[in-house]
């Protein structure tokens, strides 16, 4: 199948006075319509950037530096300002953090839901709520028609997530990018939330990034798996491969880090040091100082994506038989 | 487990009372607006903790286990109820004894950039309350506050270099480790730990939490760790204990629990817990929220949202019994399947 997103070699630098920072430089991979990646890494990775870019939502000193953003086939990166402007938040839609930036305080959820399809859509007022009512009906909110009159305050962390999440719906996107939404979540409403995208992507053919800290949440809902370190995607691969038989030594790292992966009592294997500093970036592989399975080659080269069948790693000195 | 628990909660509760102002409260008092309804963030709850044990506090935001970790410290007083520290309720105490009972349990906090001062030099954070209470003597000779600061520095990994540096120039691990640090300079035998390891990223994570195994193993230290990590309480607990809408709902050795869950919400919780390496799974989602604690249910707290719910739930109150060996629960289904 076609893919709905295939982003190429993406390059995001942001130029100040005195150096270049690259927090995405050279990231490559695709989703495929109802299918959802997990684009995992801790903070600094430039997961969330590359969230934005693809929105194009990147703002000066920052800019897309190379690479393609290709959206059903065109790519973004060359469509003007106001053809984009039709694509956001009609096509494509953002999913943040915290709800109660993304919602406006002072507006009832309707008014603002109702503002999201005048923007792109010229429609009746009653149609428009009658969309509005599918919206939160499908996010699974109770009384919809109701809850239309509500301001942000009076719902629950988990019902604005919702609703943020039925706004990004309302044009029916072939993609949603949603950046840690459920990060701020307790565990009871974040199994809510992710019940209802599998559902959506199962149903509606709509393509995710799910960019996210959480590898045990991808684990449990993305079909594929982007693991960045320092601005470029590692090791990616289909989610059950790459976290039952990590190759590279930053994802096993990770691995080995969560209290899920090891039993009680025994020690947690945690990665020495801590992320890299976008400023002062090792000459070779940016992994190579916490490393243990380096390899003299690693501190003066940048080892190169390779491609295998389906999964793709970036690692001089790959773990063959992880565990 | 015969002698006197290190840190002993008796029914303890509290509440918050929103404060009034001259206009609401005249309102009040001509019927214009409801009565003032106090919150009840804990409500009676009992807690054993053993000398040099792990003890694990789970629950959802607003189950009232950051007040319980409160309580338990000492930062704020129980509505109803005693804390008791070696067996001595803590109100009866005298004023110095109190303080020496401050100083034995200290609380670390989730957020080391808020909880440290910026303007403070991290050797001052860590020297100073020691200094002040008298601590650096260690006992074996005079000890300089300088030597005193590096040493408590280096128990928890840094080296002294990081003294004369400011928070900002910490990452964000770093700062926590100082925050660990500073809880330790003034000896406690118990820390309570408000999630501690929440805002850290995986890797730094998994290095601080065996840093607190370690500083257990080396100081016969005792810990109550309030958590939302399912995953995290695992790997460190003895014991676990859940809440729920201010509530004690179970408690459990910490195998057992994750084995052989009992009370209705514990197991909707952990089935609920992403886990890594079992492939794509079906999320099962517990139905509603959690209600206000303005609020709260009659009878059981869980029952609108349980599936076992029967009509004694709604009226009644379980109290919380022991079902196996140090296992408690507080569900009514207990009690008919004996």
């Amino acid at each position: 199948m076609k893919p709905t997103l295939q982003v190429t070699d993406l390059r995001t630098h942001i130029y100040l006075r005195s150096h270049v920072l690259k927090p995405v430089d050279g990231v490559s991979f695709n989703i495929a319509p109802g299918r959802i990646l997990g684009l995992v890494g801790e903070s600094g990775s430039g997961k969330s950037t590359v969230g934005y870019s693809v929105m194009r939502m990147i703002d000066p000193p920052g800019r897309v530096a190379g690479g393609s953003v290709e959206f059903n086939g065109t790519n973004i990166l060359d469509l003007d300002d106001a053809e984009m402007r039709r694509l956001r938040g009609n096509r494509i839609a953002m999913v943040f953090q915290d709800p109660m930036m993304t919602l406006n305080p002072v507006l009832t959820i309707g008014t603002q839901m109702m503002e999201t399809i005048a923007a792109h859509e010229t429609i009746g007022k009653m149609q428009a709520r009658d969309r509005c009512v599918h919206a939160l009906e499908l996010v699974g909110i109770p009384a919809p028609a109701e809850r239309l009159k509500a301001y942000p305050h009076q719902m629950s962390g988990g019902m604005r997530q919702r609703v943020s999440i039925a706004i990004a719906l309302l044009h029916e996107p072939g993609l949603i990018i949603a950046d840690e939404p459920t990060t701020a979540l307790d565990v009871t409403v974040q199994a809510q939330i992710l019940s209802e995208v599998q559902k959506l992507a199962q149903d509606r053919g709509t393509a995710f990034l799910w960019i996210t800290h959480d590898l045990s949440v991808v684990s449990g809902l993305a079909d594929d798996v982007a693991v960045m370190y320092a601005g470029k995607i590692v090791e990616q691969g289909r989610t059950i491969d790459v976290l039952r038989n990590p190759q590279h030594p930053y994802t096993r790292g990770l691995i080995g880090s969560i209290p899920s992966g090891t039993a009680q009592g025994e020690m947690l294997t945690p990665i020495p040091g801590s992320a890299p500093n976008l400023t002062r970036l090792p000459q070779g592989c940016a992994f190579e100082p916490r490393c243990p399975h380096r390899l003299p080659q690693c501190a003066s080269a940048v080892p190169p994506q390779s491609a295998g069948t389906g999964r793709a790693l970036a690692c001089f000195n790959p773990l063959v038989d992880a565990r | 487990m015969t002698q006197t628990p290190i840190l002993e909660l008796r029914k303890v509760a509290k509440s918050f009372a929103k404060g009034d102002d001259i206009v609401s409260r005249a309102a009040r008092k001509l019927g214009l607006l409801a009565p003032n309804r106090p919150l009840h963030a804990v409500q009676e709850s009992s807690l054993q903790i053993w000398s040099g044990e792990i003890v694990g506090l789970v629950g959802e935001s607003g189950c009232g286990k950051s007040t319980l970790g409160r309580l338990a410290a000492g930062l704020i007083r129980p509505t109803c109820g005693a804390v008791l520290q070696d067996g001595k309720d803590v109100s009866t105490m005298t004023r110095s004894e109190r303080r020496q009972a401050k100083l034995k349990t200290q609380m670390i906090f989730q957020n080391p950039y808020a909880s440290l001062n910026p303007r403070a030099k991290i050797g001052q954070a860590v020297g100073e309350a020691a200094r002040f209470h008298g601590l650096l003597d260690d006992g074996s000779g005079r000890t300089s506050y300088e030597d005193y600061v590096e040493s408590q520095l280096a128990r928890v990994g840094l080296d002294s270099g990081y003294k004369n540096r400011f928070p900002h120039q910490l990452s964000g691990g770093q700062r926590q480790r100082v925050a660990i640090a500073r809880a330790l300079a003034v000896k406690p035998h118990m820390l309570i730990c408000d999630e501690v390891v929440s805002a850290l990223d995986v890797s730094v994570q998994a290095q601080i939490l065996n840093l607190f195994i370690e500083l257990r193993d080396r100081l016969n230290l005792t810990y109550l760790f309030v958590s939302h990590d399912l995953h995290v309480i695992r790997y460190l607990s003895d014991r676990v204990v859940v809440m729920y809408l201010g509530q004690v709902v179970e408690e459990a050795p910490a195998e057992q629990i994750y084995r052989h869950p009992n009370h209705p919400y514990t197991r909707a919780l952990l089935a609920e817990v992403p886990r890594l390496g079992e492939g794509k799974s079906q999320f099962t989602a517990i139905k509603g929220e959690m209600p206000s604690p303005l609020d709260p249910p009659k009878g059981c707290p869980f029952h609108p949202r349980c599936i076992h719910a029967t009509a004694r739930c709604a009226v009644e109150a379980p109290a919380i019994v022991e079902i196996a060996p140090g296992h408690r629960s507080a569900c009514h289904l207990n009690q008919m399947s004996h």
